[in-house]
């Protein structure tokens, strides 16, 4: 049955101008399948629980066009020079196409390509990662209207110091959707440092929709990066989902910055005794009817799994976050030890937060705590410094960068701690 | 100095009902000079400390407050301390995540900012603050601590007159800062403001008791009750008030 929420012609259309019939024969057939699928599901509405606080409205009333690659120009490689993050391990991605692979020394046993280099060499792990069902609209989408995006796999015992800096530009082309599909594997007892940063040149309000998967094998380390510092009328969609073998140890860091509309579903799942999962997120929202929503998840399906997840935010004017955190522990799983807290400082009267916090169950002798707090900018605080001499907007804003201090401790790589702490106006402490 | 001319103002309790808590305060304080005001509990000393440094709780509905010419009530928190008014806390805030160190150097060079001078830089700050720390008795380990955050009440109060040595106001409002304080910490809050004493800046020592005022002799003590100043006098004021408390001046008030 086709939901009342739609019909959604742009992505048939979109569909349409994508299928140029050079493609293979099972990518064409994969792709209208879940073209299908995602017709026949439309997008979420509030009646889903899971969607319930967020409106995408707004993708299905603007009218999407499929992303088109643009040239590489003079001021788009100035702008990527400039960026903090560029370093000698960088991959362009323009409107979602990956537009160039820099890659200096770089080590034996680490494949980086591009998705759609990847699938013109047939490599068959491409092919049946595409192929694995994910069961939701956006992935449905995402598989419908697949763009690029990339491949990162470090043999076993590679290790990789530096980080991988994928910079997704969108530029020139105007409401427009891009649906990079990212694939990372880290063999056992590899180490990766991957930051995906989504940035804009001069346009507006597009859509993109993004996939990216990881595999931690036995006793690998990946550090993930998640900056979000889209035009601010973009709508940003993202799932990531991580799997953990045994002994494995991940992070992941999440900055949610720019766009209109944001929603980050996350999922690891620990699969193997004794893997590590550590969790940090934050957003910063600014603007009316700005929405992001943070949807994690931890699934313990093995034993002696830790894991700590923490998000915090800084809510003003008539925007929304919604904060969903899961901590899952099955029923095989042992001597868990779980933590989850989120913290938000509202600014305004009008802002609005959802906080969820969620813990299922069901295996003994675990710990697992969480916590929630909603907050407003504690006025004696204020006052103290003021009565010292220190502006009140200055004082606010040592105030609100107070508050989110303790994330920035967390990371671990100085440059994308100062990046990160520069982006929320941080004064570094003397 | 400072000229206060029948100042009354009042707070909303939870039930938002206005509470009168200054009731028409007189109080002239001349450059140099060191006054005291003493009184029993909610007799309005802390609202006077805290109206005069700006703090919004408090509706003023009558009267002028005068800092060296200035309407000192038309002017922010900021704009106070920068003029000089400095207020010593009663319950200094703790704000954790915020460096004291950092705070410190944010304060001294907001006032600079305001008088025109260059910032000081990391170096010349650190060594101007190490000298302020030795007297009055801190350790340097307090500078890498968040602000106030789990420090005991005398280390609270010690890092109250650190900035006030550090930012030499031309008038400071000490709000018992003596109260809770052992007999070390008292001396070297003492000391804090005998090394300050000169011929210009003025004090106003806001306290319970008089064993403060044995360290920092007043040239003039004041009692308040009821939101009023009710009796004004030399320092012997204070000890006839330690022998006999402030019952016979609250009697003498309500004739």
């Amino acid at each position: 049955m086709i939901s009342t929420t739609h019909p959604v012609t742009w992505v048939q259309t979109c569909f349409a101008e994508q299928n140029t019939g050079a493609e293979q024969a099972w990518l064409s057939l994969f792709r209208k399948k879940k073209l299908h699928d995602f017709l026949q599901k439309g997008f979420p509405t509030k009646r889903d629980e899971r969607w319930k606080y967020i409106d995408l409205s707004a993708l299905s009333k603007t009218a999407f066009s499929a992303a088109s690659l643009s040239e590489q120009s003079q001021r788009i490689k100035k702008f990527i020079s400039e960026r903090k993050l560029q370093n000698d391990n960088t991959i362009i991605f323009i409107n979602g196409h990956c537009a160039d692979i820099h890659m200096g020394q770089l080590p034996l046993g680490l494949i980086v390509c591009s998705l759609q280099q990847a699938l013109l060499k047939d490599d068959m792990q491409i092919k049946s990662y595409l192929l694995t069902e994910q069961d939701h609209s956006f992935a449905a989408l995402n598989a419908a209207l697949l763009t690029d995006g990339v491949f990162i796999q470090a043999d076993k015992d590679v290790v990789v110091t530096k980080p991988i800096y994928c910079i997704y530009i969108s530029t020139e082309q105007q409401a427009f959707v891009a649906c990079p599909n990212n694939r990372i594997v880290a063999k056992e007892n590899s180490q990766l440092k991957l930051i995906e940063e989504y940035v804009s040149i001069d346009t507006e309000s597009y859509f993109n929709n993004v996939h990216t998967t990881i595999h931690a094998e036995a006793n690998a380390s990946v550090e993930y990066y998640k900056i979000q510092n889209e035009a601010l009328s973009a709508n940003h969609i993202a799932h990531v989902t991580i799997y953990q073998q045994k002994q494995s140890q991940v992070k992941t860091y999440f900055f949610s910055n720019g766009a209109t509309l944001e929603r980050e579903d996350v999922s690891v799942i620990q699969l193997g005794d004794h893997a590590e999962t550590r969790m940090i997120g934050f957003y910063k929202l600014g603007r009316d009817h700005q929405q992001i929503d943070h949807h994690v998840q931890i699934n313990h399906q093995a034993s002696h799994g830790t894991s700590t997840m923490l998000y915090k935010g800084i809510v003003d004017k008539k925007s929304k976050a919604i904060f969903n955190g899961k901590v899952w522990v099955g029923q095989k799983a042992r001597k868990i030890c779980a933590h989850q807290a989120n913290h938000n400082l509202m600014l305004s009267d009008s802002a609005e937060v959802n906080a969820k916090p969620e813990l299922e169950i069901y295996a003994d002798d675990v710990k697992c705590a969480h916590g929630v707090t909603i907050g407003k900018i504690n006025e004696q605080s204020l006052f103290y410094l003021q009565s010292r001499g220190i502006p009140k907007t200055q004082a606010l804003k040592i105030v609100m960068n107070a508050f989110f201090s303790d994330m920035l401790n967390h990371i671990a790589d100085d440059p994308i701690k100062h990046y990160i702490a520069s982006q929320v106006n941080y004064d570094e402490p003397v | 100095m400072l000229v206060i001319r029948d100042l009354q103002a009042f707070i909303r309790d939870e039930k938002q009902e206005a509470k009168q808590i200054l009731c028409g305060v007189h109080l002239t304080v001349k450059p140099g000079e060191v006054h005291a005001i003493m009184g029993p509990n909610g007799s309005g000393k802390s609202t006077l400390s805290n109206v005069l440094a700006g703090h919004e709780g408090y509706q003023i509905t009558q009267g002028d407050v005068h800092f060296e010419g200035k309407d000192l009530l038309t002017l922010s928190p900021e704009e106070r301390a920068a003029a000089g008014l400095f207020l010593a806390f009663q319950y200094p805030v703790e704000i954790p995540g915020v460096n004291n160190m950092y705070f410190l150097r944010t304060a001294l060079n907001s006032i600079r900012h305001h008088k025109n001078l260059p910032p000081l830089d990391a170096m010349d700050f650190l060594s101007l603050v190490k000298s302020k720390m030795k007297e009055v008795g801190m350790d340097e380990k307090f500078l890498s601590r968040a602000v106030n955050e789990g420090f005991s009440g005398g280390e609270k109060k010690r890092n109250e007159v650190l900035q006030m040595l550090m930012l030499e106001p031309k008038l400071a409002i000490l709000d018992e800062t003596d109260s809770g304080l052992d007999i070390d910490a008292l001396q070297a809050v003492a000391k804090g403001v005998n090394t300050l004493r000169n011929g210009t800046r003025s004090f106003i020592v806001v306290t319970h008791y008089q064993r403060l005022l044995t360290y920092i002799v007043p040239d003039v003590v004041h009692v308040m009750v009821k939101g009023k100043i009710i009796q004004s006098g030399g320092k012997e004021l204070a000890e006839a008030l330690e022998a006999k408390g402030y019952g016979w001046l609250e009697n003498e008030a309500e004739v």
